[in-house]
């Protein structure tokens, strides 16, 4: 077994070299080599030159403890198996290159001396494939010493395990308005996690080019660039020698962000170590280092209301599970807290966030992930506030939204909200769906039931579009004119084929009046365009298309100089500049339609005078700020509105649910166009929210026998979809300007707590009454309802006990 | 003993020679050409490679739709392939390929794919005359992107036509008096180029090939043959539809032989008699249920929410017994129906009943040498029951999952009552996903034997019940054993609410979801004269 090659020495010459240096020829140099090759006994494919052209796979040896110090680490015997080529640990890396750096989370690469969640990677083992690989591992002698690990964010509260010190957004003085209202509700509840993409490799290829100057990546991420400068820092080149493969993507739900970045410094690692091209593989499929989840949040509240059900005072906490490394937990934090108004106007309302540092691995991969756990915790305090003064939830939620002209009229932070939109979206949901009807009609059909009860519950939502690290709320494309008049438009932006190409092409062909056919859209364009938009948390969408519109007006601009042109030596000396138009493929003034150019002639014109067709188009949301020691902001570019009534039907016998009809009001995309694809964006996202609260269970503490195969299992499928689906799609209402470009994407998410809304409800046809102490476990699974219902007749044949 | 054999793909005949004999579709498919390339990523649970298989089914030839990564390429011999590439690129112009050509259904070409090979088989499919068969069909969907709406709209347009054209196929066939034959599906009514080629299909031919390394493949066609091979070859498995084989002994990567009960005539018959059915071990899933489904009722309620379409096409009665699934939803539904399982060897046939053929956890009475001939399932008419005093039979059937389908059930309850009058004569009630393997509850049925089938019956059961079925198998199941244990009475209790009247066989709807979906409207309604 050889060493590993030294990439980071510089190269020097040899001191005592041979007397008389002879040029070989290449045959003579190829002879010598296989002579040397075939003396030696154990072929080292490592260093040989023959071996560049090959795939090694490169295995991650993952921590199987949440906490554990690192006692002994041997691979003497791993590293004389056949076929192995290189074993590394922590001490086999560079000193102060063995680290993510500090824009990701700082955590060591390979573990040093102490592992700190379940599947830190503690080694690499290096082979000619997978098999080989896990053989060697599997003789690797790495001891541990284990610590019991703080695993729940209970544990980490009371061993005070913070990573920071708590952020604290407020306004008006809760702590005297608590205290002044006779009624007071208190609780708390726990957000559970929620498993992140199921299918595809989540495999990393890193290959590289140029004689090992640069890296090609080829990784399933949500964020390419950040991968790029993963790969640059780890193996010290500049970014501009790494190319990023594109990868499509099969939804928002298919990759990761954070994770990826772990991977391909592993990789990148795995690869200068031998070579040659690298796959990174993980332990197996449900390793922690590619199974994302959606943050645990536990939520304290303490509010004052009146006995009608309005909320004077709320004094809220959101404890999030960081994890160890608090990678981008902050943003998930912050974004649960800007959320936690949700739609309500409270007074005086305080929201105290704080991220606990726990022995586990945290990412933030997920469409809504944050802004879901803060609005559902909201809504889920209203609605045991309604349940304690005796109104139903409905009521108690009508009379704390947003009031249009009435204070408060801005979010706790200070972004002003548009209280006639959710009154508007909450109005339409409830004509639409005839609830008023629909609930005197599930009341004489519980009567009459006694096998099935249904329920039915109404929730809206506000959701804030943009990325509270304002950095991120930028886009940039390349439109370019061919010479026939077609155009190509590179987009900064992951392909996650939901459909957007369509609306690129939609508002590439309006903003340049040609055929949607002529335009061929590229996405995960990298090597052009530096900038990676992401497509969860930003509008990423309202970002490209603004950023095309700026692209297309200068091009419109210098296409119209041309065009006036054209019309002067066709005699056509009257027309002005600012009245021509693009329309249909034609370019010519409004006001004479007749004997207009076509596009393409101008095109022509234009290439002949040398007129520049290519243009970068950049958008940046303006304005945006957030700062979080003031807790006080202008965080989002808009926010959208949409509001949903369920109906569910839960099976007395089995505890299963059947979600019987949906009606959704949500504001659409400004393009009228667009229908179809919000319509599906729509329900991506609810089925993933549906998903989070019905089905998909995640082990929550994980222990150690804890396995996410049947994770899939509860990933809501055809048959699971509701019966019947009404959707209202609203023109939405503000600025143009900032009008969000895809407002489905992410928002419906937290419309699926109307779900769980509408199984309170069937469960309070079935007996359920405030004074029980029954909680309904999250995800509301068979046996989480069943057990439930069982609860609530044993207290109810029992007698309650007192209400805490 | 062949080196190689052909099947057709896409319309072209393709040569497959020294893969291995364990070998998949979708691994060969992804090895074959470029765009297959997706095939590699399979996962028969997220993400299913799905293609379409032209068969010859006893008289008749069908397309059933399939999980390129569950079926061995050596199953395939003169069979046919489409792809949804295939489908495609044949036939730009068929309903299919139209209806998927616009909208916004699923975020990935290759779950695109799969939608346009659920409906090519859909569209072809003769029994899909319903709304509510919608979600039977596209079962195998389960990905967070699908756009169901989209899609159940999709599918209801081209359902329907494929329905009109049937029905005006059959108007112009009354003529000739020959309009039978539009709806057994004997005809080609289609006259496109997938039911010309299908239409073409010969029946399955013997098949003795072997792989590179040595491995042999064997499609016997007859009984005969078979044991002689089983003779010959001790060591060689024997595979039917070859869907849990990556699952279950051997799995898909192990060596040995292989010998294919599909093209094994006796294996593939059904026969119905008056007093019973005899499934052939070798009868897919789907099949069987075109056959009784109709009269027994619960087979097709069970079956779906058995799996997916894909693996409900290739599944077999007999594969799903030899292989001792110890959560399988049919197995409680067979003990309820007091179904026998024939058994044939080299020394002779036996039978026993499903409820004795399970020997715990993964095992089965199956002696080494010895394979399922057929099951025999008694029909519940009303001649057969007079002929033992009994006035009405009520069977049916109930299984708990994580989500409708395609996902390891929970539990599964079947229940059957004979009853003389109001009173019980005989009672089974049989559970799945309780412990190592599908049980009885004996107690409780000798319990209720001479009670009168009425809800303080069903009370006075339920403790016996729970004392008496055991739930031994909470860590394997994805339910705590406290739910497990709730659901054998609560199950049973289901049972009665929806029987309980001694008279009607046909059970009570429990719910009403008429006014949500309307589950028994027909794709196409035929118009009035």
């Amino acid at each position: 077994m050889s060493e590993p090659e030294d990439l980071s020495s510089p190269f020097r010459l040899p001191t005592a070299g041979p007397s008389k240096q002879t040029r070989e020829t290449f045959g003579e140099r190829l002879r010598r080599r296989r002579e040397q090759l075939a003396q030696v006994d154990e072929v080292k494919t490592l260093s040989s030159w023959q071996s560049r052209a090959r795939v090694f796979t490169a295995l991650v040896v993952e921590s199987p403890h949440p906490r554990a110090s690192i006692v002994r680490c041997q691979a003497s015997e791993a590293r004389h198996l056949a076929g192995v080529e290189a074993v590394l640990f922590a001490d086999d890396i560079p000193t102060f290159r063995n680290s993510l750096g500090h824009e990701f989370s700082g955590e060591p690469l390979l573990a040093e001396g102490e592992v700190n969640y379940r599947g830190q990677p503690v080694a690499l083992v290096i082979g000619r494939d997978e098999a080989t690989c896990r053989e060697a591992a599997a003789k690797l002698e790495i001891e541990y010493h284990v610590s019991p690990g703080i695993l729940t964010i209970d544990h980490a509260l009371a061993m005070m395990s913070f990573h920071e010190a708590a952020r604290i957004c407020e306004r008006g003085k809760v702590t005297p308005a608590l205290a002044a209202d006779a009624l007071r509700s208190s609780g708390a509840f726990l957000i559970p996690p929620q498993q992140a993409p199921l299918a595809g490799a989540p495999e990393v290829i890193v290959t590289p080019v140029r004689g090992r100057r640069g890296y090609s990546v080829r990784a399933r991420a949500l964020s390419p660039a950040l991968i790029r400068t993963a790969v640059a820092r780890t193996a010290d080149i500049p970014e501009s020698d790494v190319q990023l493969e594109p990868v499509g993507l099969a939804g928002a739900t298919d990759a990761l962000e954070m994770e990826p970045v772990r991977l391909a410094m592993l990789a990148t690692r795995a690869a200068m170590a031998c070579g040659t091209a690298v796959v990174l593989k993980v332990s197996g499929p449900d390793s922690p280092l590619v199974r994302g989840q959606r943050h645990p949040v536990k939520v304290e509240f303490d509010a004052s209301h009146d006995a009608a059900g309005k909320i004077s005072a709320l004094d809220l906490k959101l404890h999030v599970d960081g994890g160890f490394y608090a990678t981008d937990s902050t943003t998930v934090m912050e974004r649960a807290a800007l959320h936690a108004d949700s739609v309500y106007g409270i007074g005086h309302f305080r929201i105290t966030s704080q991220l606990c540092r726990t022995h586990r691995i945290t990412s933030s991969s997920l469409p809504a992930e944050g802004s879901a756990q803060g609005a559902w915790a909201m809504e889920e305090i209203v609605r045991r506030i309604a349940a304690a003064i005796g109104k139903t939830p409905k009521e108690v939620r009508e009379r704390n939204f947003y009031v249009e002209g009435a204070e408060p009229k801005s979010a706790p932070y200070g972004q002003p909200v548009q209280a006639a939109s959710i009154s508007r979206v909450w109005n339409q949901v409830l004509r639409r769906s005839d609830y008023d009807t629909r609930v005197a009609a599930i009341e004489k059909w519980n009567r009459r039931n006694p096998c099935h009860k249904r329920g039915i519950a109404a929730v809206t939502t506000k959701f804030g579009l943009g990325d509270p690290r304002p950095e991120r709320d930028a886009a940039s494309v390349l439109v370019q004119i061919l010479a026939d008049g077609s155009v190509l438009v590179r987009v900064g932006l992951v392909d996650v084929n939901d459909g957007f190409r369509g609306q690129i092409r939609e508002e590439v062909a309006t903003r340049l009046g040609i055929e949607e056919e002529a335009i061929r859209v590229i996405l995960n364009d990298f090597d052009v365009l530096p900038r990676s938009t992401p497509v969860i948390g930003a509008d990423a969408c309202g970002l490209v298309l603004r950023a095309i519109a700026d692209a297309c007006k200068r091009l419109q601009g210098r296409l119209r100089e041309v065009a006036l042109q054209l019309f002067a030596a066709r005699g056509q000396t009257e027309i002005e500049i600012e009245a021509i138009r693009f329309v249909d493929g034609l370019v010519g003034p409004d006001i004479s339609p007749t004997h207009p150019l076509h596009f393409r002639e101008v095109i022509e014109g234009a290439w002949r005078k040398r007129v520049n067709l290519v243009e970068t188009g950049y958008h940046r949301t303006p304005n945006l700020w957030w700062d979080h020691e003031l807790g006080a902001g202008w965080p989002f570019s808009a926010f959208t509105h949409a509001a949903a009534v369920a109906e569910v039907q839960i099976d007395l016998f089995t505890g299963e649910v059947q979600v019987l009809r949906v009606d959704f009001a949500h504001e659409g995309s400004p393009s009228p166009d667009q229908g179809e694809r919000d319509s599906a964006q729509l329900m991506r996202a609810f089925t993933l929210g549906a998903g989070w609260l019905l089905s998909e269970s995640v082990p929550y503490p994980e222990d150690d026998d804890a396995s996410c195969g049947h994770v899939a299992e509860g990933v809501p499928g055809f048959a699971d979809a509701p019966f019947q689906i009404v959707t209202d799609r609203l023109r939405p209402l503000g600025d143009p300007a900032s009008l969000p470009g895809d407002p489905c994407a992410e928002a419906p998410v937290l419309l699926a707590g109307c779900v769980r809304e509408a199984i309170w409800d069937a469960l309070g046809a079935f007996g359920w009454k405030p004074e029980l102490r029954i909680d309904l476990p999250l995800p509301s699974t068979p046996p989480a309802v069943l057990g439930t219902l069982r609860e609530i007749s044993r207290q109810i044949r029992e007698g309650a006990p007192p209400a805490a | 003993m062949q080196s190689w054999f052909s099947f057709e793909l896409d319309g072209e005949i393709c040569r497959v020679e020294r893969e291995p004999t364990r070998g998949n579709l979708a691994t060969f498919l992804a090895g074959l050409d470029p765009c297959f390339a997706h095939f590699a990523e399979h996962d028969p649970l997220l993400a299913p490679r799905l293609v379409v298989l032209g068969t010859h089914e006893g008289d008749r030839h069908r397309f059933r739709i399939v999980d390129a990564g569950l079926v061995l390429l050596p199953m395939l011999a003169d069979r046919q392939v489409w792809t949804p590439e295939g489908i495609r690129n044949a036939e730009p112009e068929h309903p299919v390929n139209l209806a998927f050509q616009q909208g916004s259904f699923e975020c990935s070409p290759e779950r695109l794919d799969s939608l346009i090979a659920l409906t090519f088989e859909g569209y072809y499919r003769l029994d899909l005359r319903r709304q509510g068969q919608i979600n039977d069909q596209y079962d195998a969907v389960v990905t967070r992107t699908a756009h169901v709406p989209a899609i159940r709209e999709t599918a209801l347009q081209v359902f329907a036509s494929t329905e009109q054209l049937r029905h005006e196929a059959a108007r112009k066939a009354e003529r000739s008096g020959d309009e039978s034959t539009v709806w057994t599906g004997k005809r080609d009514i289609f006259g496109d180029r997938f039911t010309r080629q299908l239409f073409r299909l010969p029946e399955g031919r013997a098949l003795q090939y072997v792989d590179a390394e040595k491995r042999r493949f064997f499609r016997p066609e007859t009984l005969v043959d078979l044991i002689k091979l089983k003779r010959e070859y001790p060591g060689a498995l024997f595979i039917a539809g070859g869907t849990g084989l990556g699952r279950f002994a051997g799995g898909a990567e192990g060596g040995g032989d292989l010998i294919s009960l599909e093209s094994v005539k006796e294996l593939s018959s059904l026969v119905t008699t008056e007093d019973h059915w005899e499934i052939g071990a070798a009868v897919s899933l789907t099949q069987t249920a075109e056959h009784i489904g109709r009269e027994c009722l619960a087979f097709n309620k069970v079956l779906r929410r058995f799996a997916s379409r894909p693996v409900r096409n290739r599944a077999t009665l007999g594969g799903y017994l030899a292989t001792a699934w110890a959560s399988g939803q049919l197995a409680p539904l067979l003990m309820a129906l007091n179904a026998r399982v024939r058994l044939i060897s080299a020394d002779g046939e036996r039978d026993a009943p499903v409820s004795q053929f399970y020997a715990g956890r993964g095992r089965t009475i199956l002696q080494p040498g010895e394979i399922i001939r057929s099951i025999l399932i008694p029909r519940a008419t009303e001649h057969a029951l007079s002929a033992r005093g009994i006035t009405s039979r009520l069977c049916d059937v109930y299984t708990v999952g994580p989500r409708r389908t395609g996902c390891e059930p929970y539990a599964t309850g079947g229940f059957a009552l004979e009853l003389r009058d109001r009173r019980i004569t005989k009672a089974w009630i049989a559970y799945s996903g309780i412990a190592d393997a599908p049980v009885r509850a004996r107690e409780a049925e000798d319990f209720l034997a001479g009670k009168n089938w009425e809800e303080s019956t069903v009370i006075e059961t339920l403790p016996i019940l729970s004392r008496s079925v055991e739930v031994t198998m909470p860590g394997s199941a994805h339910a705590p054993a406290g739910y497990l244990k709730q659901l054998v009475g609560t199950l049973f209790q289901k049972f009665h609410h929806q029987h309980p009247r001694p008279d009607a066989v046909r059970p009570e709807s429990l719910t009403a979801t008429g006014e949500f979906a309307r589950l028994d409207e027909a794709f196409f309604q035929t118009p009035r004269a």
